[in-house]
């Protein structure tokens, strides 16, 4: 009997915190940040848990409207042929979209959907963060003012399908010489195939629309340098980029991102984004 | 800001680490191996993979095939004992090792456990990364599982103090082991165990009753992590969230004569947990997975029989948001991290590979789980074992179901023959999360011949043929029907020759296809050399593996295709 005594005493000791004064959850108010946020998921048709990656997506853009830019990259395993349905339309991955997760990011990511969230690396040290971590990723970066403030104006001519873009770099803080700009073209309204774990039947959607696709970069896939000699407090600078439209990209549906990173070895850090359709 | 001179003591340890630890261990072990007394012990665990990319099979699109060729685990374990102190160290390497995330690379290496413990009287005191349970593991379990790298020691202090001699109180608290990082949550427990017998004092009723308690803490930054995803939920799923949670265990053994009851029923308060079959509420369409506000409960019971030629077992376990996690996000990033307790399984543990070919996980949201298992002893040449297991989730829905048959016989020491049926339901959408698939039926008849030469050589022979159900459209479920063989010749003491092959003999929906489109039926051979020295044990192998779930004890992962070469090396001193 004085052993059960004992026990309970244990018991006692270890619960007594019971009582915590718990956190408050609230919903996400009005958003004051000048930060735009740069959201590149990796995805895949053959990914059956990117739907609900892609649904996210949708729910973060509608509380983060003006404040949040999303890319989808399809790369890796689950976008590989071996993947694909049968009746597969599009190959809806691109060489530059390889290349930045194999070549700039070290590998693609372990599990999908995973996106790198202004590809600052998280609290474990990791580049990559899974759909439920993207929303608190994003608060986190709102929370820190923008260095960068960048404007965009956009030509495009519909006879020869050459579109001509301007990027303006204003340095709210100086900027070191290894910043760089990357200009990328993205599609929405891609219909074609996608597994998804809620589907029924056989698991395929084939009417799925894909959003966000990453269909090409204008720049390098590791970005372009934006002056070898950094940009001074309140210096700004304007480039200027141009390319033609594949012909099986359809313009309306198109948009142009572009955004500044840091690139060294410790950091590839996004520090402003901002977007603009091809057509408005 | 960082203090500098941290800062740069920090740097230069991450950077001589091993060097430090190399030359620890020269100093450790000269010092020590003087003393009178002195004891010690060691082992040694080294894999190498040299990858051979197939793109047919699916090994391929990882770093391993694609550019590293080559990766490589070890465990080097040293443990030392002297004056009541038994002190123990492990150095842990990993270079572009898939064992961490089978579709990545992981590259690390350093101290992966250090411990000191010593008894005082009737108090014992540990520090360090420490493995302990409470029970059978349902609120906590600190182990290590290789296999699937799992390493979920505490690295913290634990006090143990005998009560009596059969009274045992035990408290603890620390962090648990993340690779070589720590989990950011704090872990604090306690147990009482004890033993007694009632009644008759020749025949007694034997008890080991105990009790145990939990408490994970989050930290300030995983909860404002929870708390802003949460506040990102439309008001449909909004929920709160706890620093705290807590877990109770109350657990008995009974034991009378031929008849043994092991009992445990614990509950879990309520917490943020993600349910991946719950909807959630979105812009577009709902999808499933979101996190929850829930308490768990599990209950587990295994009764056993055995009395002359006769033995039967029943195990039972009924689970409900069970999850127990030092970070509530980690069951999202990989299914195994973070676990601070263990849901035993409730399902037989095969050992044939066809016959474990499909698993059944343990499922922490809700399963009701039971399996019995019987064996009888005609006489010294034969025996009988029937197996049947069970496993649905609380919504009645078939997670999975085995028969198990098995018939030995023995002709003295000269050979033996073994042989049986299995029949298994396996749900692979959920398992596997392949959406859509059925459930995959097989029938798989097996045999296995031992005969032995003489004292030294023998050869095993195995046989087993996965007969595999079809769907509505005529394909044969997942990978279809499969053959295996294997031949092993052992010349003792020294040396094993295995060879087998596993053959996808009518492929399924899921087996690879030709340019046409034509599936094809593949061979997946493998050979395997074993050498043994003393305490070293050496083994080389070709393998071509099929994509497949591997479990540890209910503990289970998928694993892609995989081609290449296999060294091994495990040593004892």
């Amino acid at each position: 009997m004085k052993n059960i005594f004992i026990g309970v005493f244990f018991i006692l000791i270890i619960s007594s915190g019971c009582m915590e004064v718990m956190p408050t959850v609230l919903p996400v108010g009005t958003i004051t940040s000048d930060r735009v946020v740069l959201l590149e998921e990796f995805t895949g048709v053959g990914c059956s848990g990117c739907p609900a990656g892609s649904a996210e997506i949708e729910n973060l853009l509608s509380i983060y409207p003006d404040n949040l830019i999303a890319v989808s990259i399809h790369a890796g395993h689950f976008a590989s042929e071996s993947q694909w349905n049968a009746n597969q339309r599009y190959d809806l991955r691109s060489p530059d979209g390889e290349r930045l997760a194999e070549e700039y990011f070290g590998g693609v990511p372990p599990a999908f959907p995973s996106a790198t969230i202004n590809r600052e690396l998280s609290e474990t040290n990791r580049l990559y963060v899974l759909s439920e971590r993207w929303s608190s990723s994003i608060a986190k970066e709102l929370a820190e003012g923008s260095s960068v403030d960048l404007k965009i104006s956009r030509f495009y001519d519909k006879e020869s399908r050459k579109l001509e873009i301007d990027l303006t770099v204003l340095a709210l803080s100086a900027l070191p010489a290894d910043v760089r700009v990357s200009v990328i073209i993205t599609e929405s309204g891609i219909v074609d195939y996608q597994v998804d774990n809620n589907a029924p039947g056989d698991g395929w959607i084939p009417e799925y629309v894909h959003k966000h696709v990453l269909r090409d970069m204008i720049t390098p896939f590791d970005g372009k340098v934006i002056s070898s000699s950094g940009i001074a407090l309140t210096e700004s600078l304007t480039k200027s980029f141009s390319t033609v439209l594949p012909d099986n990209f359809v313009a309306e549906n198109c948009e142009v991102i572009a955004f500044v990173h840091k690139n060294t070895s410790e950091t590839k850090e996004v520090l402003q984004a901002i977007k603009v359709h091809v057509i408005e | 800001m960082k203090d500098n001179s941290i800062y740069k003591l920090e740097t230069m340890y991450k950077q001589y680490k091993t060097l430090y630890f190399l030359l620890f261990c020269v100093l450790f072990s000269g010092a020590l191996m003087a003393q009178k007394g002195a004891k010690i012990t060691g082992n040694l665990q080294s894999n190498g993979n040299f990858f051979f990319r197939d793109s047919l099979i699916g090994a391929f699109n990882t770093p391993q095939y694609d550019h590293q060729l080559f990766g490589a685990d070890t465990w080097l374990n040293l443990n030392y004992s002297n004056w009541g102190f038994d002190i123990g160290m492990r150095f842990d390497m990993f270079n572009n090792s898939n064992i961490l995330t089978p579709l990545g690379s992981y590259t690390d290496e350093g101290i992966g456990r250090w411990y000191v413990t010593k008894k005082i009287q009737k108090l014992e005191i540990t520090g360090g990364y420490i493995y302990d349970q409470i029970g059978s593991g349902i609120i906590y379990r600190a182990y290590e599982e290789r296999p699937l790298l799992i390493d979920q020691a505490l690295k913290g202090v634990r006090l143990a103090y005998n009560l009596t001699d059969d009274w045992k109180a035990k408290v603890f608290t620390g962090r648990q082991k993340r690779q070589f990082d720590l989990q950011e949550s704090v872990i604090k427990g306690a147990s009482l165990d004890g033993y007694l017998t009632v009644g008759d004092s020749l025949k007694p009723v034997s008890l080991a009753p105990g009790f145990g308690v939990v408490n994970r803490t989050l930290s300030d930054g995983q909860t404002q992590e929870l708390v802003s995803t949460l506040g990102n939920y439309f008001a449909a799923d909004r929920i709160g969230a706890k620093y705290n949670t807590f877990a109770f265990s109350a657990y008995n053994t009974l034991t009378y004569g031929p008849f043994a009851w092991y009992v445990e029923g614990a509950y879990k308060t309520a917490e943020a947990i993600f349910d991946p079959l719950a909807e959630r509420t979105n812009v577009g369409e709902n999808t499933l997975g979101k996190f929850v506000f829930e308490p768990g409960n599990i209950l587990y019971t295994s009764v056993s029989y055995a009395k002359n030629k006769f033995a039967i077992t029943g195990d039972l376990k009924r689970t409900e948001n069970f999850v127990l996690r030092a970070n509530p996000f980690l069951r999202l990033e990989k299914l195994n991290d973070g676990l601070i307790n263990f849901l035993p399984p409730v399902t037989r543990i095969n050992t044939y590979r066809l016959l474990a070919r499909y698993n059944a996980a343990t499922q922490e949201i809700g399963e009701f789980a039971y399996q019995v298992d019987a064996r009888y002893r005609a006489s010294k040449k034969l025996s009988f074992n029937v197996n049947y297991s069970d496993v649905k989730d609380l919504d009645n829905e078939q997670l999975y179901r085995e028969i198990f048959t098995e018939v030995t016989y023995k002709k003295k020491r000269k050979w033996q023959i073994l042989g049986g049926v299995q029949m298994q339901t396996y749900n692979q959408q959920r398992f596997e999360s392949k959406p859509g698939v059925p459930n995959v039926e097989t029938i798989t008849p097996y045999f296995e011949y031992l005969y032995k030469f003489n004292r030294k050589q023998s050869i095993r022979i195995e046989g087993q043929y996965m007969l595999v159900g079809e769907d509505g459209k005529g394909d044969k479920h997942d990978y279809g029907d499969w053959a295996f063989v294997l031949a092993e010749f052992s010349m003792a003491p020294h040396w094993t020759f295995t060879l087998s092959d596993m053959y996808n003999a009518a492929p399924g929906k899921n087996s690879p296809v030709d340019e046409n489109g034509k599936k094809l039926a593949l061979n997946y051979p493998r050979v395997d050399v074993f050498y043994t020295h003393k305490n070293n044990r050496f083994s080389l192998s070709y393998v071509k593996q099929v994509e497949g779930v591997v479990c540890s004890g209910g503990i289970c992962r998928l694993e892609p295709a995989f081609n290449g070469v296999r060294l091994t090396v495990n040593s004892n001193f």
